[in-house]
């Protein structure tokens, strides 16, 4: 159920913004302002998801698939795209302290957009499901013996995330390897370092709760069932061309 | 006498009335910030997890009988237990016989010389644990839902925030406000002044020196099985179930004389 991204690219008279995204029937309208005075700012859309809601069961269920989805991505979304707005306002005008005073707003929403859009396509449904191959499997068994060794290290290290976070695969350009790390709240990968995200799971309790409660664990566990390695391999073919 | 004579001597006593001045502070009613407010008050692992005292049903529909169970069985009891085993370790490496409450050691932490694995598991665990105890011990299906009027509690978030009102303002409105997980908490300052304060995950206020004698537990377990990703609603609803009877009496161990 793929929706129409539609963007309004302004012209150079025009400053009117406008962007739609139809994800999944829903839509969520970027304010959008006309004049010369009005900076202009492109709006972020949601992106879709790239299989229908329900398409994670049983590891994932259609329910929290699509409050994350609706409500707390489309959430980030919205609040991001208020705040870059008023980033170029505050920014037009001079107000420097202003516009620092809106980072962490910035960071917070902005990084949830981030990271969100590479955790949906980091996902697939199980009966499209195939395991790591060519230079990825290679650099996963280098790294960590194994498939099963990679799974045990993220997972043990996502499950010990304090409070809300993510794990990731990650690679290191400076030391050309694949590492796993964890993030706290939103934080995208990149405030640890020139690091490129392959592989992300969310671990605050809204992405898995409603189904597994406070076992965190085993939410891992299921999510590892339906990991799009294909995906992941690709994020790595271009980290390391 | 000499001039050296009269000189030490007027050091001597001022040495004397310095160690006397600081005795006084010493023993001048303690800083609160090892008082233990909410029960249980045990300071030796193994420490109890304490039953919930009104049924996991009763604070319906305000929070609902399924969060309440697993937030208290699972959630809290599961700080519980792993602050038991961050304290056994922290024993073992403290020369202790200090009998320090929980409150105690989490105020102090920074100095307790524990290693670090430790220390963030009892900044963690220990902080769940005294976080969630004053949580379920503050609420009740048929508490006092606003301070005694003319109570020093009453009187004190008058001082503060100027009305009782704006106190649940500025406390909804920062509970509302955490991003990620964590608390909202009314607390009592070394100056003697409430306040609202805002803390990630499960740290502690005592950690920097702040009494807390009421909180909002804003971690999605604590709502999302009711009201999904709706962290308002259930911060209004949490003032329908608070109750300020353990508050007025934990305010008056450690309120200002």
């Amino acid at each position: 159920m793929n929706g129409r991204t539609i963007q309004a690219r302004p012209s150079a008279r025009s400053s009117r913004v406008v962007g739609t995204t139809h994800a999944n029937r829903r839509s969520i309208c970027a304010p959008f302002s006309f004049g010369r005075k009005k900076t202009v700012v492109k709006a972020v859309p949601l992106p879709d998801l790239p299989y229908d809601y329900g398409a994670l069961e049983p590891y994932i269920s259609g329910e929290i698939m699509e409050l994350h989805h609706n409500m707390h991505h489309g959430t980030y979304v919205k609040n991001f795209n208020g705040l870059l707005e008023k980033q170029a306002d505050l920014e037009k005008k001079g107000d420097y302290a202003g516009l620092i005073s809106i980072q962490q707003a910035i960071k917070f929403n902005g990084g949830g957009h981030v990271n969100h859009s590479i955790f949906w396509p980091n996902m697939c449904a199980k009966k499209d499901y195939e395991p790591p191959s060519g230079d990825l499997a290679a650099a996963i068994d280098k790294e960590f013996g194994s498939l099963d060794g990679l799974i045990a290290k993220m997972s043990g290290m996502a499950a010990g995330v304090q409070g809300s976070g993510w794990g990731w695969l990650a690679y290191d350009p400076a030391k050309e390897k694949i590492f796993v790390t964890t993030t706290s709240n939103q934080d995208p990968l990149v405030t640890q370092g020139n690091y490129v995200p392959l592989l992300g799971v969310d671990v605050w309790e809204h992405a898995y709760y409603l189904q597994y409660k406070n076992k965190r664990p085993d939410y891992l566990a299921n999510f590892f069932e339906v990991v799009n390695w294909k995906d992941v391999a690709e994020r790595y073919g271009q980290a390391t061309a | 006498m000499t001039t050296t004579m009269m000189m030490m001597m007027m050091m001597m006593m001022i040495t004397m009335m310095m160690m006397m001045m600081g005795m006084a502070m010493a023993n001048s009613p303690n800083d609160g910030l090892t008082t233990c407010l909410y029960e249980p008050c045990d300071s030796q692992a193994p420490v109890p997890l304490p039953p919930l005292p009104y049924p996991y049903d009763s604070l319906e529909p305000s929070i609902d009988n399924q969060t309440m169970t697993f937030h208290h069985d699972r959630h809290f009891a599961g700080y519980t237990k792993k602050m038991n085993a961050a304290l056994e370790k922290m024993a073992a490496a403290m020369d202790d016989s200090s009998n320090s409450t929980i409150e105690g050691l989490m105020s102090s932490l920074s100095s307790l010389g524990a290693d670090p694995d430790t220390s963030l598991a009892f900044q963690n665990n220990g902080g769940g644990f005294l976080n969630h105890k004053m949580y379920f011990a503050t609420m009740s299906p048929d508490g006092q839902r606003t301070p005694t009027s003319d109570s020093a509690l009453e009187k004190a978030i008058v001082a503060s925030f100027g009305s009782f009102d704006k106190f649940k303002e500025e406390m909804s409105t920062a509970a509302k406000g955490v991003f990620g997980s964590g608390w909202a908490f009314l607390v009592l300052n070394q100056d003697g002044q409430l306040a609202v304060v805002a803390n990630p995950n499960q740290n502690s206020p005592l950690m920097d020196s702040l009494i807390p004698l009421l909180g909002i537990d804003v971690w999605e377990h604590a709502y999302y099985l009711l009201r999904g990703p709706d962290r308002g609603a259930y911060v209004d609803a949490w003032w329908d179930v608070v109750d300020f009877a353990p508050v007025e009496q934990a305010f008056e161990k450690v309120a200002p004389a």
